[in-house]
């Protein structure tokens, strides 16, 4: 039996001739289906398939056919048709687990009572799909980078009119009402809020907070843009609103690189008239300058984490640079450390893929040491200034120049297992990496730095040489990654895994110092 | 009066509207995210929400989904605003941001990165079977890498003949024999574009641009007339418009970026484009990067920067020509 049915003048969407074809041809009976609009050529290919019948003949290239060849004993033409309308009527009654929305507008449609949307899409198309979110009365987080700057300010703007946040772009963490987006850990809800312009600085400080037994009311993200001159702060003193308006939260942190002074300015005398005690890690910013806003300075992401926890609890919040194993243990392992490095292993390796982590290392490192980066300290110690391969390195392998078209490492560690095999020589004494757990990232990032570093240890055994290895893992014992297998398949490579990335640090700089290099 | 704003346009829609003053345009089609309008001189105009990519001829409004239009009605220009049917509003298209659909400026092609740019939409095409023409990619490879030529969908099946030889022509040069060939394709395949008008659209764009060579521009143009002549008579409007706006160098953004991305050999700019083709339309957005894999891996080599003196239709055919059609 054949079976055409033509709507004259009719223009479907693509899609929904593609579900129409696909559906029809999975009725029991069907032998062919065709679907496409009058022009000659698919006409021919009727023919050729032995479709055609006389309904066709007045069809023209604006009007839709569906031509079908089945057996009428086990599908009746009244079945076809009720598929066909079935499908045109489709994305109405499209039920959650089977219906992936297309645009915001289904999305909404189909989840009429969400307030945020999540973007992640290429830039250039990033601003109007946020534009359009905001215009909706939407939250927005938008996970998209190369959003031009004057884009991202319009948004901010247009969400501060409307009391909406505008988190991004190229914000990839955050934590609201207990739901983990993009790059979080799983933490426990809590008391403290954050607002954060950096990713692995926010997940940090949030794993540590986790760790000493409290937990997050809200974590907003901002964009690492937020606090520049032309952007001037708008979401992080609009997330610094909303926490001081938070009956949960009883704390608040700010975690960033250090904003520009006047952006620096709103945001002191906007925290100087919080009831709410307000912690600051602007990474590398001024202390005191925090003290006169009556806010907390702090030394480290850890720092943060821990003068948080202290004055939510009522207890004095003191300075915390050292380690948390007595300094007894510490001393043994440096004193270890060096008696393993021959007197031509020099140099620091450091390869990251926290930006901020990065930052912190950077900071701390390069106060005594002369660290080449992808992101110096000074002009001077870019990595392309430092001689072959003789000096210390710290790289943020998550920068554009490492990802250009290819995942970050934090998805995919194996970018930074090439680094192994590149930077990695007889000169080396000393590794440090970062191993970063929670939703987006690899799923055994651990397991692979590990056997990055068995490699690498491997190749240098045949000059009788070894490797020492420090890590710190951002993560929680609540994370899709086991934490304690994490740090356990660390250990088993010989890696020295500490409780914090500032931890991790401080223990190599002072292993480079006590071995002189 | 509710009022609209459109937020983006495309130059040329804002001159042909600044250049009719008054009209009355009909709606044509709906869609999920975009309504056409025909004119008087059966132009399709595109209006999109904000999300949308900008289509030439092309406008973007805040507030799309709460347009309720529907064929036939009519929709009165006055000046820059749109005014809708049934005291719905209007749009106002005086404040939009005047983007082109066309490429301004030099592409500065990379004829090795380029190479590793189609290499890359070649795996991508062959990782799975496709609805429309696209799985001629996988015949193609066959071909080259002399392996077992796969099974196809029955619109590739039908045509891969015809294509073959359309390409045949193409590759060699010879426009004109490749003009006639064009019959066989314009109209052809599933979705509301036709699978092989998005092909073509892919490789008018790229002869456009003379991602190509030496090739005569008077071939080139007679070449581009006659696919815009076989358009008119054998596909429908919506397509038809396709084809006659990419053989002037213009398309949506979205197959815009991915020619320039894939003649640039930019493949961080690529990746996340042709991820989006792949799932644009039913096989609209995969038959495309097969015209593109097809036309810019069969040019002949590049002796002139891409985009930097675009081959035009002649005096008569061109923009000017397609103001004043709509303009009388």
């Amino acid at each position: 039996m054949i079976k055409v049915i033509v709507r004259e003048n009719a223009y479907y969407d693509s899609v929904t001739l593609m579900l129409i074809s696909r559906e029809m041809k999975k009725l029991d009976g069907v032998e062919e289906v065709l679907v496409g609009m009058g022009t000659d050529l698919n006409l021919d290919l009727v023919k050729m398939l032995e479709m055609f019948l006389p309904e066709l003949e007045k069809v023209t290239p604006n009007d839709l056919f569906i031509a079908a060849k089945f057996d009428e004993s086990k599908v009746s033409m009244d079945e076809l048709i009720s598929s066909f309308e079935e499908q045109l009527n489709r994305k109405k009654e499209a039920h959650a687990g089977e219906y992936q929305p297309p645009t915001l507008r289904s999305a909404l449609n189909f989840m009429p009572d969400a307030n945020l949307v999540q973007i992640s899409i290429p830039g250039q198309y990033a601003a109007n799909e946020a534009e359009d979110a905001l215009n909706q009365g939407l939250h927005v987080m938008l996970f998209s980078d190369n959003v031009p700057m004057e884009d991202e300010l319009r948004l901010k703007q247009l969400a501060v009119d409307k009391g909406l946040l505008m988190m991004g772009p190229d914000c990839g963490t955050a934590i609201i009402n207990g739901v983990p987006l993009c790059f979080a850990n799983v933490v426990r809800r809590g008391r403290i809020g954050l607002v954060g312009a950096s990713g692995t600085g926010t997940q940090e400080i949030t794993v540590r907070i986790h760790q000493l037994g409290e937990g997050m009311s809200q974590v907003i993200g901002t964009g690492g843009r937020d606090l520049s001159e032309t952007i001037g702060g708008l979401m992080m003193i609009q997330g610094i609103k909303a926490l001081m308006a938070d009956p949960d939260t009883e704390v608040i942190v700010l975690v960033s690189k250090p904003p520009a002074p006047s952006v620096e300015k709103k945001i002191y005398d906007l925290i100087s008239k919080s009831d709410k005690p307000v912690v600051i890690d602007f990474i590398g910013g001024d202390a005191e300058s925090i003290r006169q806003a009556g806010a907390i300075p702090c030394l480290s992401l850890e720092d943060a984490a821990r003068k948080a926890v202290a004055v939510l609890r009522k207890e004095t919040p003191v300075d915390f640079d050292g380690f948390d194993a007595p300094q007894e243990d510490i001393d043994q392992l440096v004193k270890e450390a060096v008696a393993r490095l021959k007197p031509d292993q020099k140099y620091l390796r450091a390869f990251y893929t926290g930006g901020t982590l990065t930052d912190e290392a950077i900071k701390y490192l390069g106060s005594d040491h002369v660290i080449y980066s992808n992101i110096p300290l000074t002009p001077d110690q870019a990595m392309e200034r430092m001689p072959g391969k003789e000096g210390h390195l710290c790289l943020d392998l998550g920068e554009d120049q490492f990802t250009r078209g290819r995942p970050h490492p934090m998805i995919d560690p194996l970018t930074r297992s090439e680094f192994f095999d590149t930077h990695v020589d007889e000169s080396t004494a000393l590794i440090l990496v970062d191993v970063v757990l929670g939703y987006g990232s690899h799923e055994n990032a651990a397991g692979v730095v590990a056997d990055s570093v068995a490699q690498a240890r491997a190749r240098l055994e045949t000059s009788g040489k070894d490797l020492i290895a420090i890590a710190s893992v951002t993560g929680t014992d609540q994370d899709p990654q086991n934490l304690d297998e994490s740090i356990a398949s660390l250990e088993q490579a010989g890696i020295t895994v500490m409780p914090s990335n500032a931890q991790a640090v401080r223990l190599v700089d002072l292993i480079m110092k006590a071995a002189g290099i | 009066m509710k009022v609209f704003l459109a937020s983006r346009i495309d130059r040329e829609l804002k001159d042909y509207l600044a250049s009719l003053g008054e009209s009355d345009f009909q709606v044509h089609s709906v869609f999920r995210n975009s309504i056409n309008l025909l004119t008087p001189s059966r132009m399709l105009i595109t209006l999109a929400g904000p999300g949308s990519d900008l289509m030439p001829m092309g406008m973007l409004i805040q507030g799309f989904s709460e347009l309720v239009l529907a064929g036939k009605n009519r929709v009165r220009l006055a000046g820059t605003f749109l005014h809708l049917p049934e005291n719905q509003g209007l749009i106002d298209a005086g404040q939009a941001e005047v983007w082109p659909t066309n490429l301004e400026s030099p592409l500065n092609p990379n004829r090795k990165e380029m190479g590793l740019a189609l290499d890359y939409i070649e795996n991508k095409l062959l990782q799975e079977e496709r609805e429309g023409i696209a799985s001629l990619a996988a015949v193609l490879a066959a071909k080259r890498r002399g392996g077992r030529t796969p099974s196809l969908n029955m619109y590739a099946s039908f045509i891969l003949e015809d294509l073959s030889l359309f390409l045949d022509a193409y590759g060699e040069g010879r426009l004109e024999r490749a003009g006639q060939l064009a019959r066989a394709l314009i109209g052809f395949g599933p979705g509301l574009t036709p699978s092989c008008d998005d092909f073509m659209t892919a490789l008018l764009l790229s002869l456009f641009y003379r991602t190509g060579d030496s090739l005569s521009r008077d071939l080139t143009a007679a070449f581009f007339e006659t696919v815009v002549s076989l358009a008119k008579e054998k596909t429908n409007l919506i397509s038809c418009q396709m084809i006659r706006q990419a053989a002037r160098g213009h398309a949506g953004r979205l197959y815009l970026d991915t020619f320039a991305a894939t003649v640039r050999g930019d493949l961080a700019a690529l990746e996340p484009l042709v991820e989006r083709l792949l799932v644009y339309g039913a096989s609209s957005g995969a038959d495309f990067l097969f015209g593109l894999y097809c036309a810019l891996s069969r040019m002949p080599a590049v002796s002139t920067p891409v985009g930097a003196e675009p081959l035009r239709f002649e005096a008569g055919r061109g923009q000017n020509d397609l103001l004043k059609k709509n303009t009388g």
